[in-house]
């Protein structure tokens, strides 16, 4: 499995884990704005995730680009992963 | 922005105001859900008593309560503070209420509380930030684990939380350890 589709796995993981969603759901389009299980607490303890899962410092503002999903996937790819 | 004293992303902090203490403040220390979490608030409080605490803490050098307001709407949304300061031992307690509850999305907390520790240990030069969170608040805890605080201790089954008694748990947050993750902020010009 390549490093990038490893991370991919990861994240989902991550996202699934804390929003607490059911089998099946589709993890990758979900939207903090437009998802209710994602509140303060499902959005910070994403932050201590994926920080302790990568190894990796993010600092407020990137914390405030993690509307999303995807955009917290970007926001990973640049830091390199 | 009105008389800014930290300002970030989305939210600023200034010194609490008269339309402050006049509005909304005072309900939040009422609401059930907002004080479930909150060790010393459990008696109703009213708009008076809100001014009351507003005149008290005009002069007082040992607490640094701040507002904090939304940059877009200038609504007031919550209080912070760093209580109980010791100029001789240079800790303080640390404090947050997020009271309008739209913007309980952990975002603001996650920029108020980085502000209020750039202010504690950048600007009035504290060496340690402390407090305290009812061990039934996962909020908090993670909030806490966000920001590196230690747990320095638990009082076991000292709180009661609706009918149940739960720790309180005890966090430090030395400015050492702070500077790991911060230090390039020391000695950088301010500009807003």
């Amino acid at each position: 499995m390549s490093d990038r589709n490893l991370v991919d796995e990861k994240l989902v993981d991550i996202f699934r884990l804390v929003l607490d969603v059911e089998d099946g759901y589709d993890i990758k389009s979900v939207r903090r704005l437009s998802e209710s299980c994602w509140d303060s607490l499902a959005h910070t303890s994403l932050i201590v995730a994926i920080e302790s899962e990568f190894g990796i410092r993010l600092e407020i503002s990137e914390m405030e680009r993690m509307s999303s999903y995807a955009a917290t996937r970007v926001l990973l790819e640049e830091k390199g992963l | 922005m009105y008389n800014p004293y930290a300002v970030g992303r989305a939210i600023y902090l200034r010194a609490p105001n008269k339309a402050d203490a006049d509005g909304a403040w005072h309900t939040w220390f009422s609401d059930p859900e907002t004080t479930q979490y909150l060790s010393d608030r459990y008696w109703p409080n009213t708009i008076d008593l809100q001014k009351d605490f507003f005149d008290s803490i005009q002069h007082d050098k040992s607490r640094l309560v701040l507002s904090i307001l939304d940059k877009e709407t200038d609504i007031h949304l919550g209080v912070c503070s760093l209580g109980s300061i010791s100029w001789v031992h240079r800790y303080a307690d640390i404090a947050l209420i997020i009271g309008e509850k739209q913007f309980r999305n952990g975002q603001v907390a996650i920029e108020a509380i980085s502000l209020l520790l750039e202010i504690a240990f950048l600007r009035l030069n504290l060496r340690n930030v402390k407090g305290s969170y009812i061990g039934s608040n996962p909020a908090t805890e993670m909030l806490m684990k966000l920001f590196d605080f230690d747990i320095s201790g638990r009082n076991i089954g000292l709180l009661n939380f609706r009918g149940k008694y739960v720790d309180s748990i005890n966090v430090q947050l030395s400015r050492d350890k702070w500077l790991e993750r911060n230090g390039s902020k020391v000695g950088v010009r301010i500009d807003i």
